[in-house]
This record gives C-alpha cells, sequence and structure tokens, in this order.
C-alpha cells in the first residue's frame, strides 16, 4: 500500500469514518503494461475472430445468423469481463465484444431503414453500458451511442444539439459521481465516455457533412434550425455553471454569485458560433472541481483540438472567425483584471 | 493542498466507506478545491484562453490575408515573431515554464522559416535538408537550454531527417556494401548510439534524467530492430543475419541491463512485446498461406499464450519492484 493511501486510511480513522485495518489493494499494472497487454490480446482476438469468419463465410451473409451468432459472443465477453482483474484477458473479451457488435450492427443495417438502425443500435450500446462490468467497455458503448444519435441528427442539420444536450448529463454525473457509491464504475464509465463524445462530436462537426457520409437511403421531412442547437447551447452553459456554483465555496447572495451568471451569459453569447469553447472550458472546470486530472486533460484537449479545427469551419470566413476570438480574448482579459482587480488573492504557485 | 482522490475511490470502490460518510471522506481527501484555489484555477483559465484565442485570432487573421501579402512581408512576419520569441526567453528568469515554452516556439518557428524559405524561392533542395538543417541550426540553443522537449524536437527531426534521405538516396553506403541500405538500419543505429550517449551524461546531469526522453529514443531504436529482424524472418541473407544476430544481442542486453542490473519495466514490455512480433511472423512464415484456416487458431493460440506468459512474468516483475520498496 502506498504511503498517501496509508495516510488518508489514517484520517479516516481518526474520524471514525473506518475501522480496523486498511485494505490491501492489488497494484495495478503500469499504462505501459497495459498498452503491451492491450495490443497482444486485441491481435490474439483478431485471429480468432477471422478463424470464425472464415469457417463460416456463407452464414455471415446472412443477417438473421450474424444476430443469433452476436448472442454468445456477448455471453462470453461478459463471463471474461466478470472473472478478476486481468489485464490481458480483458482486452480478448473486449475485442469478442466489439466483434459481436459488429455482427449486430450488420444485421441492423441489412434489416431496417437508416434511421431506425442507428437508434436500435444506440440502444444496444445503453444496455451494454448497464451490464457490461468494464470502464474501457463503459466508456466505447457510451461514445459510439452518442455518435449514433448524432449521425441520426446530421442530416437534420444540427448535430451540434447532441453535444449540449450531453453536457446536462455529463455535469449532473460528474458533479455526484461519489453518491451512488455501488455505481461509482457505471458512472466513471459515463462521464468519460460523454466526455470524450463531446470531444469527437466537436470535431466532426467541422469536418464531417451528411454528403460525405453518404450513408442515409432515405430523405429526412423535416429538419432542425441552428438556434435550436444555440438555445440548448446557452441552456447547457447556464445549468453547467449553476451547478458548479453549488460546489464552490461562495455565498448565494454574493455579488460574485450574480457576476459570475452575467460573466456566463456574455461569453456564451460571444462564444455562440464557437460552442466548443465554451463545452472545453465546462470539460475543464469540471475536471478541476473534482480534483479529476483525466477529465483537466480531456478539457485542455477539446479546447487545443477545437482552436485548431476551428480553422476549417466552413460556416463563416477566417475574417468572421477571427474576430469572435479576438472578442473572446479581449472580454477574458477584461474579466481576468476585474477579478485581480476587485478580489485580489494571495498568488501561490 | 493536494487531493487524494485516486486513493478515496480505491478505497470507495472496496466499499469499506459507509454510504453516509462519503461526503466527509470527500471532504478529508480534498476533492473539492478551496475558495482561493478556484479563484486561482479561474485566474489561470481566463489568461490562458485569453492568450490562445487572442493568439488563434491573429494566425486567422493573416491567414485570411495570405494570397494578398508580398513575400517581404510574409518573411518580416516570421522573423519578427521570431525575434519576439527569443527576446521573450532571454528576459525571462530561468527555471520558468514561460521560458521553455518561448524557446520551443522559437525552434519551431526556425523550421517555419525554413519552410518559407523554400517555398518562396523553390531551391530545389530535397526534403530531408530542410530537416537536417533546421535540426543543425537549433542544435546551439538545445545545447544552450538543457532541456528535455527541444531534445525530443531534435531527435524527432534526425529520424525525419534519415528518413526523407533514404528516399532519395537508397544506397548511400555502395562502397561498402553491394545492397540497398534500410531506412531502418540507419535509425537503429542513430537511436541506439542517442540512446547510449544519453543514458552515459545522464549519470552526471540531473536535467537528462528524465525517464520519458530515454524511453522514446529505446522505444525508437528498438522498433526498428524488430522491423529488422521481422524482415530476416522472410528473407534471410547476410545483412539479415547480421539484423538477428543485434536482435538477440540487444534482448540480451537489455535483459541484463534493465532485469538484473535495474530494473525498468518498461523496457522489459518492450522486449516482450517485439520477442512476441518477431515469433508470430515467423510462425505466420512456417505455416504457410491462410488458405487453411486453422492456421488462424494456431495463431490465436500461440499469441494468447505468449500474451499470458508476458502478463504473468511483468506482474512478477513488479511485485518484486514493491516488495523491494
Amino acid at each position: 500500500m502506498s504511503a498517501s493511501h496509508h495516510t488518508l486510511w489514517q484520517q479516516l480513522k481518526a474520524q471514525h469514518l473506518v475501522q480496523g485495518e486498511a485494505p490491501i489493494l492489488e497494484a495495478t499494472s503500469p499504462w505501459f503494461v497495459k498498452s503491451m497487454l492491450a495490443f497482444v490480446g486485441w491481435l490474439g482476438a483478431l485471429f480468432i475472430m477471422l478463424f470464425v469468419f472464415s469457417a463460416f463465410p456463407s452464414l455471415i451473409d446472412n443477417p438473421k445468423i450474424c444476430f443469433i451468432l452476436s448472442v454468445p459472443l456477448f455471453l462470453l465477453s461478459y463471463f471474461i469481463l466478470t472473472k478478476p482483474n486481468n489485464d490481458f484477458f480483458e482486452h480478448v473479451a473486449l475485442a469478442i465484444s466489439f466483434a459481436a457488435q459488429g455482427l449486430v450492427l450488420f444485421a441492423l443495417y441489412e434489416w431496417l431503414s437508416n434511421s431506425t438502425f442507428l437508434i436500435l443500435f444506440a440502444i444496444l450500446q445503453g444496455v451494454l453500458v448497464l451490464l457490461m462490468p468494464n470502464l474501457l467497455h463503459r466508456i466505447f458503448s457510451t461514445l459510439v451511442a452518442s455518435l449514433c444519435v448524432s449521425f441520426y441528427l446530421l442530416d437534420l442539420g444540427a448535430s451540434q444539439v447532441v453535444t449540449s444536450m450531453l453536457a446536462i448529463p455529463l455535469v449532473w454525473l460528474c458533479l455526484n459521481e461519489f453518491r451512488y457509491q455501488s455505481k461509482y464504475s457505471l458512472i466513471s464509465g459515463l462521464v468519460y465516455g460523454l466526455s470524450l463524445s463531446i470531444l469527437f462530436l466537436q470535431l466532426a462537426d467541422v469536418f464531417v457533412s451528411s454528403q460525405a457520409l453518404g450513408i442515409y437511403k432515405d430523405v429526412r421531412p423535416w429538419s432542425i434550425s441552428p438556434w435550436d442547437s444555440r438555445l440548448l447551447y446557452v441552456i447547457a452553459m447556464f445549468y453547467s455553471v449553476w451547478k458548479l456554483l453549488q460546489v464552490v465555496p461562495l455565498n448565494q447572495h454574493d455579488k460574485w454569485f450574480r457576476l459570475v451568471f452575467a460573466v456566463t451569459g456574455i461569453f456564451t453569447l460571444l462564444s455562440l458560433n464557437a460552442q466548443g469553447i465554451g463545452l472545453g472550458i465546462v470539460m475543464l472546470m469540471l475536471g478541476f472541481a473534482r480534483s479529476n486530472r483525466i477529465l483537466i486533460t480531456l478539457g485542455i484537449l477539446a479546447l487545443m483540438l477545437y482552436c485548431s479545427a476551428y480553422y476549417y469551419q466552413m460556416q463563416e470566413t477566417l475574417l468572421v472567425k477571427s474576430a469572435i476570438l479576438m472578442a473572446i480574448a479581449i472580454f477574458a482579459f477584461i474579466c481576468r483584471w476585474l477579478l485581480n482587480h476587485f478580489a485580489p488573492a494571495s498568488r501561490e504557485r | 493542498m493536494a487531493s487524494s482522490r485516486q486513493q478515496l475511490v480505491e478505497l470507495l470502490q472496496q466499499g469499506v466507506i459507509s454510504p453516509e460518510h462519503v461526503a466527509d471522506a470527500e471532504q478529508l481527501a480534498n476533492v473539492a478545491p478551496n475558495k482561493e484555489q478556484w479563484q486561482q484555477f479561474v485566474n489561470t483559465v481566463l489568461l490562458w484562453i485569453a492568450c490562445i484565442s487572442l493568439s488563434c485570432a491573429i494566425v486567422f487573421f493573416f491567414a485570411y490575408n495570405w494570397s494578398q501579402m508580398g513575400r517581404f512581408l510574409k518573411f518580416a512576419l516570421v522573423e519578427f515573431s521570431l525575434i519576439s520569441t527569443t527576446l521573450i526567453y532571454l528576459k525571462t528568469p530561468a527555471n520558468n515554464l514561460v521560458r521553455v515554452a518561448t524557446l520551443t516556439l522559437s525552434c519551431l518557428l526556425v523550421g517555419a522559416l525554413m519552410a518559407l524559405f523554400g517555398q518562396t524561392y523553390q531551391t530545389g533542395a530535397d526534403p530531408w535538408q530542410l530537416f537536417f538543417n533546421w535540426a543543425l541550426i537549433i542544435t546551439p540553443w538545445a545545447l544552450v537550454a538543457r532541456n528535455s522537449i527541444i531534445w525530443l524536437l531534435w531527435f524527432v527531426l534526425l529520424n525525419i531527417t534519415l528518413v526523407l534521405y533514404c528516399d532519395v538516396h537508397r544506397n548511400p553506403f555502395f562502397i561498402m556494401f553491394n545492397t540497398k541500405v534500410n531506412t531502418l538500419w540507419l535509425t537503429f543505429a542513430f537511436n541506439l548510439a542517442s540512446f547510449s550517449v544519453w543514458q552515459f551524461f545522464s549519470a552526471s546531469q540531473s536535467w537528462m534524467q528524465k525517464s520519458w526522453l530515454m524511453r522514446m529514443l529505446a522505444t525508437l531504436a528498438g522498433v526498428s530492430i524488430t522491423g529488422l529482424a521481422i524482415e530476416a524472418v522472410y528473407k534471410l541473407d547476410v545483412i539479415n543475419l547480421l539484423a538477428l544476430v543485434l536482435w538477440l544481442i540487444s534482448l540480451v542486453s537489455m535483459y541484463y541491463c534493465y532485469r538484473i542490473k535495474k530494473v525498468d519495466l518498461f523496457m522489459l514490455a518492450g522486449g516482450c512485446l517485439s520477442i512476441i512480433a518477431v515469433f508470430i511472423v515467423w510462425m505466420e512464415k512456417q505455416l504457410g498461406s491462410f488458405d487453411n484456416i486453422l492456421n488462424y487458431i494456431i495463431l490465436a493460440f500461440f499469441v494468447l499464450g505468449l500474451g499470458i506468459a508476458s502478463a504473468v512474468w511483468l506482474k512478477k516483475v513488479q511485485r518484486e519492484i514493491k516488495h523491494e520498496c
């Protein structure tokens, strides 16, 4: 057990929050060992899948057989994942589950029209998030479910709706992650999955158009206006700030409380056409609020990638984008000056 | 005030803290920052958002007007940026993150300036010359700065130089060898030499003791020699036999240095991966084509077997390290 682990246990014991000796924890493998085992696990699973698909080629062409074949694969994956911690077999199980998902995806695509197959696949991913007892699987399933819903709405011309929609549950789950202790693994999978979804969807929004995807067979009879996505973005930003202010040690009657909402309003208006910046800052704030370094890193990554991708966005000219960014920069400088002027704090590194 | 979030998460997952005590445990573990930390954080975030937005705004503005700008204005922009970042570096106190960031930016701007020069005047130089000269020009800065990030850039530039050089000159050692010299030989030799020199000097220079750069050099050398060994599996001639022998010597050396002399899990994991890769390629060659579908299951068996063996061995080594600590 590490020294810091022991220290925390002693502190909890002193406050009578725990009793007895600290539990002995199995040391987790470092990231490079996990990566090496993941690569080898996936390679092994790939050969197994190639054997299965080469042995029964005519069956794979039949959607019904694909669907039926996926069930034992899901069960096998679930069985392996419920066994005690094993980095190597964890990835074999993931590969088997992904192969099963591929079979279901193929079967659904052959059977149904585009809109229904995406939604059904998203529902399957939702079920897998609840059932599969593995963090990586939950993250992946959350990401795929978000992408499916986004692809469905993409043809309606408002995929940015999904990213703002995702921010709301992300904020709630992140700030209540320890409330349901037994469900912590599920909640953390959802948190990281939703964060990655926001990151990918913001980038995809810049680069992908419905014509480029080419998977749609039917024409949509109705569409969502861009102002609907902007309205959702405003709601998401104010909700995020409101929930964050509930965990910040700030009195509700304090003048700073109202000022924060005013600043949020102005910033949200400035970033209406660059929503990735606002959502990246939300992720960063959530990570800081929970001392979650992974979420802070994802927030920084989301901001950096979005700023790079924003260059390629075709909805406005570079001159307009430059003006939007300049306005955000000036506003941020003013806010910082006001903060330092009216609330000077000790500058500790 | 440091947070013990990770330790708290481990205890919660063990179920040793009862639900009614979770909030108190969170407070003891300092998960939520205090008011001063929030203020400092918001201050920092506002500064970075302002700087990044401002930088991007300037870049976007110049990109919009780039085609209308004359060549001298373009050069002036890049040179002005280069001089500004260098001056900021000189004015900033030592051991400051801003100092490192500005010098790294200066090194990148050197490359931008050279690319602009090549694009404007169409000198006809080979691409490898751009990267080589770039590395050459920033060498004094790398020596003076004594910073791993700038040395990383330097190593990456020279690796790119070697790859691009071999694209143009297929047989640079035609006097010694009749056969084509493989790019992997050059990258293996360069990265192995770099790793060895870095390892030697890191014993006396504290700034060189950052493990990530040594691991990166070791990875580049390891990937190169593994690639050469895989090539030897497919075609065993004199040169490739030499590669195979060198690969075996590398593995033995790695085991001696990072298992017996001192323990480094990263190097051992890399060695395991290298062995698995070469062995699987060799098995695939012995089995022949995949017309016989049973070959897939045989390969899967060996991959899984080697993977399990690696996992068990690395776990054992990790437990030994933990016991020694």
